[in-house]
């Protein structure tokens, strides 16, 4: 009995003790969360990785004073390696100039920082905006950069957002702080070769045999065709079982994709707010074309992000057959340069309508 | 399941709480969950590899049994078998495919035509570590030092118990088998060490060897471009590397261990302090050392038998270890190298009565650091054995540190190597007269400096945590 209460008297000084370390833990955690260290800081970390595109976009809107005449493409990897916005700026002589800010990896998140940014913090004004709309699937993690581009706050609202990551992202967000004090005493191994420099914001991507594209099409083709068929049934509204149902839930919440689809009508509802007109993009890929639908994500987007005009808005989808070759791409998603031009000139003959 | 992951966090957490709270006093259910935890932390890596463990210890448990009941031949048959069907499933997951490849390469050589197809599978995690965990037991059975033990949960959680599944210690079936028939008491103290333990152990593992993975890995990927002095710094950070790695590994093993009130073996012991190689292998990786010590060494006759047989056991008991490590001739020499570096120091200062270790040792004399940086020297370059893909590599690697031109402007980018390694160093020399080497337990500390030293600790975990690529535990392969 002694011996007892004795082994429950230790276990709750045990936990009383453990308890006041992790409110001490936690106290500095927050306070370091908050520090706002120099926008410079953050934005040389992703400098000399393969996100340096993300460090070339702040760079180039600091040279900008106004955007009022600009096209603006916004996006992940497959806006960056697939509209060239050079040409554009070549093929276009009306005055109207174009400027790619797709940065690789798939996040509507780190997208929603880019056009805060643009929009709220620098006040600037696009022309238009391009939003980029991935083809096969919805984005679900979270970039890695994010909290290094966003600020505490936003990362905070996310929550409300349904951001199931969020912890991560303030852990992360906490190290890059902790990190600022001590990255001068750690080695630098990044590949200075990865920095992106270039005059205009396309990056292409390069050239890959057709025979190795079609290997990773026959490789992938299976699951991302049944992945199509199932975005086409919950768009058709087909009534699923309940276990469909609870593993739809759980890929909405555990996976995080119900918190990439708030922040992407969010933007979408930003941009609407500001009065900057905006088209969604659904760059080709090879499974999409194949199947002969492209339309499949145009009417899953109509069917899921209901606040959106689509009186105003146009939903941007390639029913060119020349999608359908492998000569014309890198992999199953990203255009080569030559699929890149191919687009760029389909997208420029939507823009002149 | 890795230690270093927000995932073994939670996990630990809820297991801690269904331990002591919701299973409070029910020792029998404290056990089972002790086992099913066990389970569910070896299928995060692959599910059905839970098939080997369970057959593996399905034969052990029951050749235990019988080896304690039988006499004479029988009972060495029991033995024989319990132990080469062990083996076996090592020999498959881990050797196979290097003996087909050196016969393949015998059968080039002499011009035959015929060649065996190596498997594609993947090394079941830690299966090392548990195999000669099962074999301790049957052998000490066989010897009766032990009894056989009759409860199979509790056999299974010998061999399957969360915190050293994976890698380590070995433990002893003397050492842990009773504790799991003792009646759990939370007990403060050990509990409190545990957490700092595991602190300690977190911290050298992303603090000290992710940091030092980072030079070493650029000076194995970049030995032709770079000068004799930062490979040197390279060498000495993998040496890092893998204290910091394995050592913090064993720390969070040991430290959540007390957190259920069990104590595992002490597995490392400041190795970088020892001042000869005797000296260094009574320090590093301790239960695996001890476990050849006692296992084939002394079986073998030691170092009593004197002469040839006593550099056979020697040698015996490094290309085991070497072969133990991996199925690579990389870890075959850095054992040969450790078995010649032992023999020459038997040969010039003889076997005598072991030296006390530095923290045992009443004064420390000048003559101890020389042989501490002749020892480290040696050790630094046996690990580029152990680090290289190949052999071809590590010759050159350590070639391009000796005819290099020894300093180069690229030194300065591996100085910051230093002022890791530096501090680390000096706490754990500060550090050495504590039982059990978790920081700051050798001397008594305010708890408010304590907290604000633990508080820096955490944040230089998460610092490194989320900002380097941090590496796998480097023993998890073995």
């Amino acid at each position: 009995m002694n011996n007892s209460s004795t082994s429950s008297s230790e276990l709750k000084l045990f936990l009383r003790k453990s308890l006041v370390r992790m409110i001490a833990f936690l106290a500095v955690a927050i306070a370091v969360f908050f520090i706002r260290l120099p926008r410079e800081y953050y934005f040389s970390i992703p400098e000399k990785s393969s996100f340096s595109k993300i460090t070339w976009n702040e760079n180039r809107l600091n040279t900008i004073d106004n955007l009022d005449n600009t096209v603006v493409f916004v996006g992940s990897s497959i806006c960056l390696n697939g509209i060239n916005d050079s040409l554009l700026n070549t093929l276009d002589s009306t005055g109207t100039t174009y400027l790619n800010l797709g940065q690789s990896h798939t996040c509507f998140a780190i997208t929603d920082v880019l056009l805060d940014n643009i929009v709220l913090d620098r006040k600037l004004h696009p022309k238009k905006v391009m939003l980029c709309f991935k083809g096969d699937a919805m984005a679900s993690l979270i970039h890695s950069m994010y909290p290094v581009t966003a600020s505490s706050q936003k990362i905070l609202q996310s929550a409300g957002d349904y951001n199931t990551f969020l912890l991560p992202q303030i852990l992360k967000r906490i190290s890059w702080n902790v990190n600022y004090l001590t990255e001068k005493v750690k080695f630098d191994d990044r590949d200075h070769l990865k920095i992106f420099k270039s005059n205009y914001g396309f990056e292409p991507q390069r050239y890959r045999d057709s025979s190795e594209v079609e290997v990773i099409y026959q490789r992938l083709k299976v699951g991302s065709e049944a992945n199509f068929r199932s975005i086409e049934q919950t768009t058709q509204g087909v009534q699923h079982g309940i276990k469909t149902k609870l593993f739809l839930t759980k890929v909405d919440y555990m996976e995080n994709v119900k918190y990439q689809r708030t922040v992407f009508e969010r933007s979408a509802r930003m941009l609407d707010e500001h009065g900057i007109d905006y088209d969604i993009i659904l760059y080709p890929n090879m499974i999409s074309a194949r199947m002969n639908k492209p339309h499949l994500m145009a009417d899953y987007i109509k069917h899921t992000f209901k606040g959106i005009d689509y009186s105003k808005h146009d939903i941007i989808f390639m029913t060119d057959t020349a999608f359908t070759d492998a000569r014309n791409y890198a992999d199953m998603n990203h255009l080569n340069p030559t699929g890149a031009e191919l687009l760029t000139r389909k997208v420029y003959e939507h823009i002149k309508q | 399941m890795l230690f270093n992951s927000l995932e073994f966090l939670i996990f630990l957490i809820v297991v801690f709480f269904l331990f002591w709270v919701a299973l409070k006093g029910r020792h029998r259910l404290q056990s089972v969950l002790l086992l099913v935890s066990s389970c569910i932390f070896y299928m995060f890596f692959i599910p059905k590899y839970i098939l080997i463990l369970f057959i593996t210890i399905l034969i052990d448990y029951f050749a235990g049994m019988k080896i304690a009941t039988s006499e004479g031949r029988k009972r060495k048959i029991y033995l024989v078998v319990s132990i080469i069907s062990t083996c076996l499933v090592l020999f498959v997951f881990k050797y196979y495919n290097f003996f087909i490849t050196n016969v393949n390469s015998v059968s080039d050589i002499m011009g035959w035509n015929y060649s065996i197809e190596a498997m594609q599978i993947i090394l079941p995690i830690g299966l090392s570590f548990h195999t000669f965990q099962s074999l301790s037991y049957v052998i000490e059975v066989y010897w009766r030092k032990q009894e056989p033990e009759k409860d199979f949960v509790i056999y299974s959680l010998y061999v399957m118990y969360f915190p050293q599944l994976v890698a380590g210690p070995i433990e002893r079936a003397g050492n842990l088998l009773h504790q799991f028939h003792t009646k759990p008491k939370f007990n403060f103290a050990l509990a409190a060490e545990g957490m700092h333990q595991i602190l300690w152990g977190m911290f050298k593992k992303l603090v000290i060897a992710d940091n030092c993975a980072v030079y070493a890995n650029y000076a194995f990927s970049h030995y032709n471009e770079l000068s004799g002095a930062s490979l040197a710094i390279g060498a000495s950070a993998f040496a890092f590397q893998i204290y910091g790695d394995f050592s913090g590994y064993s720390d969070i093993a040991l430290g959540t261990s007390k957190l259920f009130g069990v104590r595992l073996m002490r597995n490392f012991n400041l190795p970088y302090f020892a001042t000869s190689i005797p000296e260094f292998w009574r320090r590093w990786h301790i239960s695996l050392s001890t476990w050849f010590r006692d296992y084939v060494y002394i079986p073998l006759g030691g170092s009593r038998v004197g002469g040839f047989k006593f550099y056979r056991n020697v040698f015996a008991i490094f290309i085991l270890s070497g072969i133990w490590h991996g199925a690579n001739w990389t870890f075959i020499l850095w054992g040969l190298i450790h078995a010649v570096v032992y023999i020459i120091y038997y040969m010039i200062w003889g076997g005598g009565k072991k030296k006390p270790l530095a923290e045992e040792a009443e004064k420390w004399e000048i003559k101890n650091l020389f042989g501490g940086i002749i020892t480290f020297i040696v050790v630094t370059i046996a690990w580029v054995f152990f680090r290289a893909a190949d052999v071809q590599e590590a010759f050159a690697y350590l070639g391009s540190t000796f005819s290099h031109s020894f300093f180069g402007s690229d030194v300065k980018k591996f100085l910051p190597a230093a002022l890791l390694i530096l501090p680390f160093l000096v706490l754990e020399w500060f550090n050495r007269k504590s039982h059990n080497g978790v920081i700051f337990s050798g001397y008594p500390m305010k708890p408010v400096y304590r907290m604000i030293v633990e508080l820096i600790m955490a944040l230089l975990i998460v610092d490194s945590f989320y900002t380097l690529d941090h590496e796998q535990f480097i023993y998890f392969q073995f």
